[in-house]
């Protein structure tokens, strides 16, 4: 680097920093990639090869579950199957301020069409989840064209008509065939959803739960639709994400999502959490290396983005198989030669 | 003892302006249950619309409708014939500490907590707990219930679908809903899950087959004590062959009758009429 301490705007605008790390070139290599352990001061907190391959198959696993568990809980109007068996404690449910009773009986193939999950490194060096997005995470532009193949194939309709339901424009819009329409832009006629007549099968949305349906959340709101939630309800229409999926980002229930894992997928979970009792005593490890390679920076709170102490993973699911992606915007050192491709998978796509 | 009663519960809305569209939720069809068996129910519309019908969350049967064409009048007419039997008998199988079991507070969890028509009342509290002190848990509910009833005074109009308990607390009167109300926060104050019912009541208790009645809305709680029972606090009553209920939940927000939005209209009026015939 030069001598003179690089602006802020310079560190983001210029060439990578980690482009002097040492790490493989080409083909992929595993075992170029730093290893991390307690201790060693190369930590610098780049996820080895090994330790991304686990990190995808762990968050595709607990977006699976996830998904598992909100079909259970809102799927039907008869008991969840995961409360009946006592899996977790009932209350965290009923008296979760997310838990949306108005949702519950929509059944749909996916309800966690695109999820976001934050996970950290604790001081030994694993990563955990500290929280998740499965209502409206905002990704990064390379996700929109695997959002969009999945937003195709979660309805049985074939060639399915998918609009975004936005206050403002969505950058799903840039892909082929998609409108981003606000809500006076749609109506709901005897459950079924039309934009300009034609019928909606496909509505991916960022408006809130509290906004998406005067008839059943605020009355008043301006951005959501009347009549959408029992379209949903009757099937003629698939929301991404599905109502009330905030549920499963409580921080009460985060904490059972292994528990989830082995209940609903019968696997053992790869990705642990970080819940309410090690919060306070886990020391977390920078996951990215430009902490070490500015130090002199690292008060500034403008640099704070260039030293996070946590990771943002995104996954898209379409029901058959969940693809994870990074944050483009965090680690874009994190180039394909850095990352197992895998030609052909059961459950995870990697993606980068 | 059982009786066959008739229920025909009308609203009117009427706009000062043309409405344009309109969505709908009515919760207004019994179902057949314990103490209850239902014989025929239908929903009309004026304009007609067409119905969907879902079971909600807490078991209701809801039917939700949308209305497309400029209209000022607007009304639904539910109609139900119900075979009624009691008078529901409390359930005394649980003592104090049962109900204070962590298994049985995480079962019924959502029906001891504060809800916005049901908030804390310290005053309330106070009383349920001296009430209650030397009772088991089923004569709790008679004390509880019939001391918040000598406490207030039944007064149509005196507080609105919006009132919460605190609100018809304040003002020592209140209607129904308000008597629900109150009894659901003493109740809860003191551990026992309580729930909301809506549903009507044939105001006659010796009534002759075939007269018919002019009703209203009513509300009345279930409680547990080791299983669900039913009393009407309004009345001091046992639920029984003139109750007929629709809707349960933690408080009147989960049960509304008949909800909706409208574009256009102007402002609209609603006028109500239930009438009860009682048929055998």
């Amino acid at each position: 680097m030069p001598p003179a301490r690089p602006t802020t705007h310079s560190l983001a605008m210029g060439p990578h920093p980690t482009e002097e790390l040492p790490r493989a070139t080409g083909a992929p290599a595993m075992n170029d990639a730093p290893t991390l352990s307690v201790g060693l001061p190369h930590a610098e907190g780049l996820p080895s090869a090994a330790e991304w391959e686990r990190l995808e198959r762990g968050v595709a696993q607990r977006v699976r579950a996830l998904d598992a568990f909100l079909s259970d809980v809102y799927g039907d109007t008869a008991d969840a199957r995961v409360l009946a068996d006592g899996v977790l404690p009932r209350r965290l449910v009923t008296t979760s301020a997310r838990f949306r009773r108005e949702a519950v009986g929509i059944s749909q193939p996916v309800r966690v069409v695109v999820a976001s999950v934050d996970v950290v490194r604790d001081e030994h060096g694993t990563f955990r989840a500290i929280a998740d997005d499965l209502s409206c995470p905002a990704w990064p532009a390379h996700v929109a064209p695997h959002l969009l193949r999945a937003l195709r194939a979660v309805t049985r309709v074939a060639d399915p008509v998918v609009l975004a339901l936005a206050p403002s424009h969505s950058a799903l819009a840039r892909q082929p065939g998609v409108t981003t329409v606000a809500g006076r832009g749609l109506v709901c006629r005897e459950n079924t959803v039309y934009h300009d007549n034609r019928r909606v099968d496909v509505l991916y949305r960022t408006v809130a739960d509290d906004l998406l349906d005067p008839l059943h959340f605020q009355p008043d709101s301006a951005h959501g639709v009347s009549g959408l939630l029992n379209a949903a309800r009757a099937g003629s229409v698939t929301l991404a994400n599905a109502a009330g999926n905030g549920l499963g980002e409580d921080p009460l229930i985060h904490r059972f999502v292994p528990r989830l894992v082995e209940y609903y997928l019968g696997e053992h979970p790869i990705l642990p959490v970080v819940d309410k009792e090690t919060v306070h005593t886990t020391h977390f490890l920078p996951v990215n290396a430009a902490h070490q390679r500015f130090p002199d920076l690292s008060t500034a709170p403008s640099t704070a983005d260039m030293s996070p102490v946590s990771l943002r993973l995104f996954a898209v699911n379409d029901g058959v198989s969940v693809t994870v992606l990074s944050d483009a915007v965090g680690i874009t050192d994190l180039s394909t030669s850095n990352i197992p491709q895998r030609g052909s998978t059961v459950e995870t796509t990697v993606l980068w | 003892m059982s009786w066959q009663l008739r229920v025909v519960h009308r609203t009117g809305y009427h706009y000062t302006l043309p409405a344009t569209t309109s969505y709908n939720e009515a919760r207004l069809t019994p179902r057949s249950e314990r103490g209850q068996t239902v014989v025929a129910s239908r929903l009309d519309t004026t304009p007609a619309t067409r119905e969907y019908r879902y079971t909600d969350y807490w078991g209701t049967v809801v039917s939700a409708f949308d209305l497309h064409e400029p209209h000022t009048e607007f009304s639904v007419v539910a109609t139900s014939v119900v075979t009624t039997s009691g008078p529901v008998s409390p359930v005394r199988t649980h003592t104090w500490a049962d109900l204070y079991r962590p298994d049985v507070i995480d079962a019924y969890a959502e029906y001891l907590q504060p809800t916005a028509y049901t908030p804390r009342d310290a005053q309330l509290d106070q009383m349920a707990h001296r009430l209650s002190a030397r009772t088991s848990p089923a004569d709790a509910v008679f004390a509880l219930t019939h001391w918040a009833r000598e406490q207030l005074t039944y007064r149509p109009g005196s507080t609105g679908v919006h009132s919460s308990a605190s609100d018809a607390w304040a003002a020592r009167e209140g209607v129904c809903q308000d008597y629900a109300h109150v009894a659901l926060v003493m109740l809860r104050a003191i551990g026992i899950p309580a729930r909301y019912v809506s549903g009507y009541l044939y105001g006659e208790p010796r009534a002759e087959p075939g007269r018919t009645v002019r009703g209203e809305s009513h509300a009345w709680v279930e409680v547990w004590t080791g299983g669900w029972w039913a009393y009407d606090p309004t009345n001091a009553l046992a639920v029984g062959a003139r109750h007929v209920s629709v809707a349960r939940g933690r408080d009147y927000a989960d049960v509304t009758p008949l909800k909706g939005v409208f574009t256009g209209g102007g402002t609209s009026t609603l006028d109500v009429a239930v009438h009860l015939t009682r048929l055998g």
